[in-house]
């Protein structure tokens, strides 16, 4: 008969780049229960709405995680202006968009890179973060910073973008696609890849969607949730989007779907760049205090919807920010995908969905 | 772009909403606690995918003593939040499926979101001032409105009554009650004044009031001065 046993799993592991402790029941090498654990670097950012004023407090709303930083800094700054009644120009809305859909792009790398490397390709790691280097080096171009960018303001952006700024970008974007091309080949039509990966993780389309679950994730299993079709700030002028999605349902789909989505970052960052309007972009707002309200946003981020509110009581000083990650989200779904599989699965299982939990250790 | 409603629900009905959206089909986007003077306010967001909106249900008023049902058993995404709004502000959830028991969240205190910070309360007891100061001002407009037109009556009264002094002295000389009435509608209207002045000065503020006090003992005093000369 198998024996049960309770086989902790992080905070500290080699696959976790943060800590996120899992307790897995296992009998003999299958995991029959997961319970996730977390709160070991909780931070109470969310908190410092009473210590910062509504326009400091950009900066600590972009410092929650260093990938979803722009995330982070347009969700918070979109909540405030809806509950200012703050109308952005064009420019500001295109180019905030460009900005977070340049921010997935380098997420995408981030995770691909080390994914490459749980798998042992230390080389492919590398090349994935010498693209993301790009990208980094296109934000400290554009916007002075690398990982934080400080270019967004309650009412605006801090400084403008030039034209002929974004057209580089946009050339230096097709260089990444060239080369992003052969690392994605390379990964995804792997054998030992394919191996480790198909079959591995499965979720159903009806649990997908009974768990809520969100981003690439969800995606992987045939769930059409993208908060951009919505058609919010610059997403409603493009000619055409779709979400991409996958209906395998397991780890490799998931891959396969992060990895569709750099290209259409790039495609979609492009259409914005020719179309970008010129009225200007914004300022710090005339309203010394915020009014008494409450209001909300959802963005989609990298890993998925993400959720900014804010509720003013007429002070300078907001009553309660609130930032629900994505991650946070699929903590569900982890459980559930975890259910049933090999111990020496888990690793990848938890490297597909992507958590983050700097976002969530807000 | 999506719509957004905010609902107020009582806490009790909290299930039963959360149950018809479950079987609405209806996506369950996340939950959040907020503290207030009255109490814990708790915010649910579902997300209506059909119509593009975005539901938020406002429970008001949760104290220590409060049993919030737990909406684990219809959206099991919520156990993350139930247990971090467990441990951030001491909020209480009845069946829930995985309960952390307080350890969700390693913090070193108890319920530190409940915690208001000393620059929040101080802009809050400044805004409560401001406002307490424009309602005041208010009242004050709103009585200093309502003695002139009580003064521009008494005056009117008082030049209608000089009118019919002129036009009959003789009547008035043969009947002196007559000649009398101006002056005791006159003095009628000064312990109307004097009347509402005391009103207002016992619902001032008493160091305000006898500064006003002082400062009207004075300009009578000015006033008599000058009548002698």
């Amino acid at each position: 008969m198998a024996t049960r046993s309770v086989l902790p799993f992080g905070p500290q592991h080699p696959v976790l780049p943060e800590p996120v402790h899992l307790d897995l029941v296992v009998e003999d090498e299958r995991v029959i229960e997961a319970i996730p654990q977390i709160g070991f670097v909780h931070r109470g950012l969310e908190k410092l709405v009473g210590k910062r004023d509504f326009n400091q407090f950009v900066y600590v709303a972009e410092r929650t995680c260093g990938i979803c930083s722009v995330g982070h800094g347009w969700g918070y700054v979109s909540a405030t202006e809806k509950l200012l009644g703050l109308e952005m120009p064009r420019r500001v809305e295109y180019l905030r968009t460009i900005l977070e859909e340049l921010s997935r792009v380098h997420s995408h790398l981030l995770w691909l890179g080390l994914l490459a490397d749980a798998f042992g390709f230390e080389s492919l790691f590398n090349h994935c973060w010498r693209l993301r280097e790009t990208v980094l080096d296109i934000f400290q171009k554009t916007c002075g910073g690398r990982i934080i960018l400080s270019i967004m303001i309650v009412g605006g952006m801090a400084h403008d973008i030039e034209d002929s700024v974004l057209k580089e970008v946009c050339e230096k974007l097709d260089s990444i696609k060239r080369d992003y091309h052969e690392i994605v080949e390379t990964m995804l039509n792997d054998t030992s890849v394919k191996s480790r990966l198909c079959g591995v993780g499965y979720i159903s389309f009806e649990d997908a969607l009974e768990l809520s679950m969100v981003g690439p994730f969800a995606k992987g299993s045939g769930v059409e949730h993208d908060m951009r079709t919505t058609g919010y700030s610059a997403y409603g002028d493009l000619e055409h989007f779709e979400p991409i999605i996958s209906t395998e349902c397991d780890c490799y789909a998931r891959c396969k779907v992060r990895c569709a989505e750099v290209y259409q970052a790039i495609d979609i960052i492009k259409e914005l760049v020719s179309k970008m309007p010129h009225d200007g972009i914004g300022g710090k707002p005339k309203a010394k205090v915020v009014p008494e309200g409450q209001s909300h946003v959802l963005i989609e981020q990298p890993r998925g919807e993400a959720f900014y509110y804010v509720r003013g009581n007429g002070t300078k000083y907001l009553d309660r920010f609130r930032l629900r990650t994505p991650t946070s989200q699929n903590l569900g779904g982890l459980v559930k995908a975890l259910q049933g599989v090999d111990l020496a699965d888990v690793p990848m299982i938890i490297l597909t969905i992507d958590p983050c939990i700097s976002c969530t250790e807000r | 772009m999506y719509t957004t409603e905010f609902i107020d629900i009582p806490l009790r009905d909290l299930l039963t909403r959360v149950q018809t959206l479950k079987h609405e089909g209806i996506r369950f986007v996340q939950m959040c606690a907020e503290t207030t003077e009255a109490g814990i306010d708790l915010l649910y967001t579902f997300y209506d995918e059909t119509c593009d909106n975005a539901i938020n249900l406002c429970v008001y008023g949760i104290d220590e003593t409060s049993e919030v049902p737990s909406i684990q058993g219809l959206y099991f995404a919520a156990f993350s939040y139930e247990n971090e709004t467990h441990d951030l502000y001491g909020v209480h959830f009845v069946n829930m499926e995985l309960d952390f028991g307080g350890n969700f969240f390693n913090v070193a205190t108890d319920a530190p979101m409940t915690v208001i910070t000393p620059e929040q309360k101080a802009e809050r007891d400044k805004l409560a001032k401001q406002k307490a100061a424009a309602a005041a001002k208010a009242r004050k407009a709103a009585e200093a409105k309502q003695a002139a037109e009580a003064d521009a009556a008494a005056g009117e009264k008082a030049e209608a009554a000089a009118a019919g002094k002129s036009a009959g002295s003789v009547a008035d000389k043969a009947d002196p009650a007559a000649a009398a009435k101006p002056a005791a509608s006159d003095a009628d209207a000064e312990a109307e004044r004097a009347k509402k002045m005391e009103e207002k000065l016992a619902n001032m503020d008493p160091e305000k009031a006898a500064k006003v006090r002082a400062a009207l003992a004075a300009k009578a005093k000015k006033a008599s001065a000058k009548e002698g000369e």
